[in-house]
C-alpha cells in the first residue's frame, strides 16, 4: 500500500474520530453551544473557519478513492436518517438517559439546530435548481436550438424577478429606479417589482391553470365512454359528485327536506355520501399502500440496500 | 374527413366552454348555496379560538390556483379580521404564497380596523419541509426568527405569549398540494392542535379520510368551499359571484359527456367505434 493511501486512511480515522467525539459531546451538552449566533469579529472568524473547513473537507473528499466516497455517503445517510427516529420514538424522559441529570431525551433539544441545518441544505437545493435550469437554457441559446428565444425569455424573466425581488426587499420605500426616463414616469423599485409580480407573474400563473378547464372539457367528451359496467359506475359517480358541488345540482333537489330520511336524496348529500364512503375507502387503501411502499423505500435508501442507475453510479 | 371533425370538434368545445363561462361571469345571477358540514365546522373552529391563542394561516398556494385558494384565503382572513382573531400568515410550500396572503390581509385590514403587527403578522416563507414543521411545533420564535419586514418575531406585539404550537389555536392550511400530512403527522399527532384545510376541488377527496378520523376539523372544497365560507362570514364576494359560471361549465361538461356517449353508441351500432384510442387535444 502506498504512503498516500495510508495518509488518506489516517485522515479518515482522525476526521471520523473527531466527528464521533463531537457526537458524544453533543449528547451531553446539546448542539446549541456550537451554533449560538456570533456577533462582530467572532462572526467573521466563524465564517472564515466554516469556509476553510468546507474547502478542506471538499479537497479531502475529492482526493479519496471512489469506494471511500461511497462509504462516506453511506455513513452520512445513516447518521442523517437515524436522528429523527431516535428523537421521535425514544421517550421524552426515561432512566435510559442516565448521563443526563434531567433524564430527558438528549435529541429533543437538538431539533431546532438540526432543523436549521436542514433549512440551509434546502437553500442550497434552490441554488442548485436555478443553476441547473440556467445551464440547460444557456446551452439552448449557445447552440441556437429550436425555440432558443424561449430560453432568452427565461433569462430575462429570471434575472428581472431575482434582481427586483431582492432589491425591493432591502431598498428604502422611496428609492427611485429612475426619474422621468423618456415618456415613462418616475418609478420606485417597489413599483417595478409590483408590476412584475402582480401584473405579470400572477395573471400568467392564473391563465396557465385556467387553460386546463378547456382541456378537461375535451377530455371529458372523449374519455368518459360507457364501455363497461365499471366505466358506467364511474360516470354516474362523477355526474353526482359534480352536480353535488355546484348550485345547479343543489337547485335540482332543493325542494326535498333538509332533515329526515328524504334529505339523503338531496344532491349535495348524495355527493358527500359518495365522497365520504366509497371514495374515502379507496383513498385510504391507496394512501396505506403508498405509505407502506414509502417506508420500505426509505429503509432501503437509509440502509444502503437500494440498487439501480443512480445508486451504483461511478463517483 | 374524420380528422377535420376531430380538429373542429375540439375548437367547438373550447368555444362552448368559453361562452358558457364568460356569459355567467358577465351576467349577475344569484347562486343558491347550501353550507356543507365541513365548511360549517371550520367556521365554528375559527370562532372558538380563544383570545390567548393565534391562528396560523398557511398560504401554500401560487397564482395558478388563485381562483380557488385565493378566494378561500380572502374568506378565511376576512373572518379572522372580522372576529378579531389574531393570526399569522405563513408558507412553506410555495415562496409566493405568504406575499399573496399579505396583499389580501392588507386590502381588508382597514375595513375591520385592524393593523399589521398588532392584530396580525406575516412569518414569510420557510423551507425545510416536515423537519421545519417539527422544529416550528417546538419553538416558533427559534424557527421563524423574523417577520417579512425583518423585525425580530419576538418584538412583534401580536406574537406575545406565542412560544410553540401549544399557543396556536388553529392551523389553516390553504393549498392545492399534498402538504396536509406534515401538519397532521407532526402537529396534530403530537400536540392535538386543530387543523382546518382549504384545498382545490380536485384535492378535496384526499381530505375526507382525515376529516372522518377527526384529524382535521373542517374543509373548504375549491371555489364552492370559498363561496360557502363567504356566506357564513356574511358578505357576497367573488366566490359567490363566480359559482354560476362554474355551474354552467359543469353543465357543459355533463352535456359533452352525454353527447360523446350518444355519438359513441350510434357509431358502434353502425359498425364503427370511434374514440377508442384517446388523443390529446
Amino acid at each position: 500500500m502506498r504512503a498516500r493511501q495510508w495518509a488518506v486512511i489516517v485522515v479518515i480515522y482522525v476526521v471520523g474520530g473527531a466527528v464521533g467525539a463531537l457526537a458524544l459531546w453533543a449528547l451531553t451538552h446539546g448542539l446549541e453551544p456550537l451554533f449560538t449566533p456570533a456577533r462582530g469579529t467572532a462572526f467573521y472568524l466563524a465564517v472564515a473557519a466554516a469556509v476553510a473547513l468546507w474547502g478542506f473537507g471538499t479537497f479531502l473528499v475529492h482526493r479519496l478513492p471512489a469506494t471511500a466516497k461511497r462509504r462516506i455517503i453511506i455513513l452520512a445517510t445513516f447518521a442523517a436518517g437515524i436522528f429523527y427516529p431516535l428523537e421521535f420514538y425514544l421517550p421524552a424522559r426515561s432512566g435510559i438517559f442516565f448521563w443526563r441529570t434531567s433524564h430527558t431525551n438528549p435529541f429533543s433539544p437538538m431539533m431546532l439546530t438540526v432543523g436549521n441545518a436542514v433549512l440551509v441544505i434546502y437553500g442550497f437545493t434552490f441554488f442548485l435548481g436555478a443553476f441547473s435550469l440556467s445551464l440547460v437554457h444557456a446551452k439552448n441559446v449557445a447552440a441556437r436550438r429550436r425555440g432558443y428565444y424561449n430560453s432568452i425569455a427565461f433569462f430575462v424573466a429570471f434575472i428581472a424577478m431575482a434582481v427586483f425581488g431582492l432589491w425591493q426587499n432591502y431598498a428604502p420605500a422611496d428609492q427611485m429606479l429612475f426619474k422621468h426616463f423618456l415618456w415613462i414616469r418616475s418609478l420606485t423599485v417597489q413599483q417595478v417589482h409590483g408590476y412584475l409580480f402582480n401584473d405579470m407573474y400572477v395573471p400568467l400563473g392564473a391563465t396557465l391553470f385556467s387553460v386546463l378547464a378547456f382541456y378537461m372539457a375535451t377530455a371529458a367528451y372523449r374519455a368518459f365512454r360507457v364501455r363497461s359496467a365499471e366505466a358506467s359506475f364511474m360516470m354516474v359517480a362523477a355526474f353526482l359528485v359534480m352536480l353535488g358541488q355546484v348550485p345547479l345540482g343543489m337547485w335540482l333537489t332543493h325542494n326535498l327536506p333538509q332533515a329526515g330520511w328524504l334529505s339523503g336524496l338531496r344532491m349535495e348529500n348524495i355527493a358527500a355520501w359518495i365522497l365520504g364512503v366509497f371514495s374515502m375507502a379507496g383513498l385510504r387503501a391507496v394512501a396505506f399502500g403508498i405509505l407502506v411502499g414509502g417506508l420500505a423505500m426509505s429503509l432501503r435508501i437509509w440502509l444502503n440496500l437500494e440498487r439501480g442507475a443512480f445508486f451504483e453510479q461511478e463517483l | 374527413m374524420k380528422q377535420d371533425w376531430q380538429f373542429w370538434s375540439r375548437r367547438i368545445i373550447w368555444a362552448v366552454v368559453a361562452i358558457a363561462t364568460a356569459v355567467l361571469l358577465l351576467v349577475k345571477v344569484q347562486a343558491r348555496m347550501y353550507i356543507s358540514k365541513p365548511a360549517l365546522s371550520l367556521y365554528r373552529a375559527v370562532e372558538a379560538v380563544p383570545d390567548d391563542k393565534i391562528i396560523v394561516v398557511c398560504c401554500d398556494w401560487e397564482p395558478g390556483t388563485r381562483g380557488e385558494n385565493g378566494l378561500q384565503t380572502v374568506a378565511l382572513i376576512r373572518h379572522c379580521l372580522k372576529a378579531g382573531k389574531r393570526f399569522a400568515i405563513f408558507g412553506w410550500a410555495y415562496p409566493a404564497g405568504p406575499m399573496l396572503g399579505q396583499q389580501i390581509a392588507e386590502r381588508y385590514q382597514g375595513m375591520y380596523g385592524r393593523k399589521y403587527g398588532r392584530d396580525w403578522v406575516n412569518w414569510g416563507f420557510n423551507t425545510g419541509g416536515a423537519s421545519m414543521i417539527r422544529g416550528l411545533a417546538k419553538d416558533i420564535p427559534g424557527t421563524i426568527k423574523q417577520d417579512i419586514f425583518h423585525a425580530p418575531i419576538t418584538q412583534v406585539p401580536v406574537m406575545r405569549g406565542v412560544k410553540s404550537v401549544r399557543d396556536v389555536g388553529l392551523i389553516l392550511e390553504i393549498t392545492p398540494s399534498s402538504t396536509l400530512y406534515a401538519w397532521v403527522d407532526f402537529v396534530y399527532g403530537i400536540y392535538r392542535t386543530p387543523i382546518g384545510y382549504a384545498c382545490t376541488g380536485v384535492m378535496a377527496p384526499e381530505a375526507f379520510p382525515y376529516l372522518d378520523a377527526g384529524q382535521i376539523i373542517g374543509v373548504l372544497k375549491g371555489l364552492a368551499g370559498a363561496a360557502e365560507y363567504e356566506k357564513l362570514v356574511g358578505y357576497e364576494g367573488d366566490a359567490l359571484k363566480r359559482m354560476p359560471a362554474q355551474s354552467s361549465a359543469h353543465a357543459v361538461i355533463i352535456i359533452l359527456i352525454v353527447a360523446g356517449n350518444v355519438i359513441y353508441f350510434r357509431a358502434r351500432r353502425g359498425g364503427q367505434a370511434p374514440g377508442r384510442r384517446l388523443s390529446a387535444p
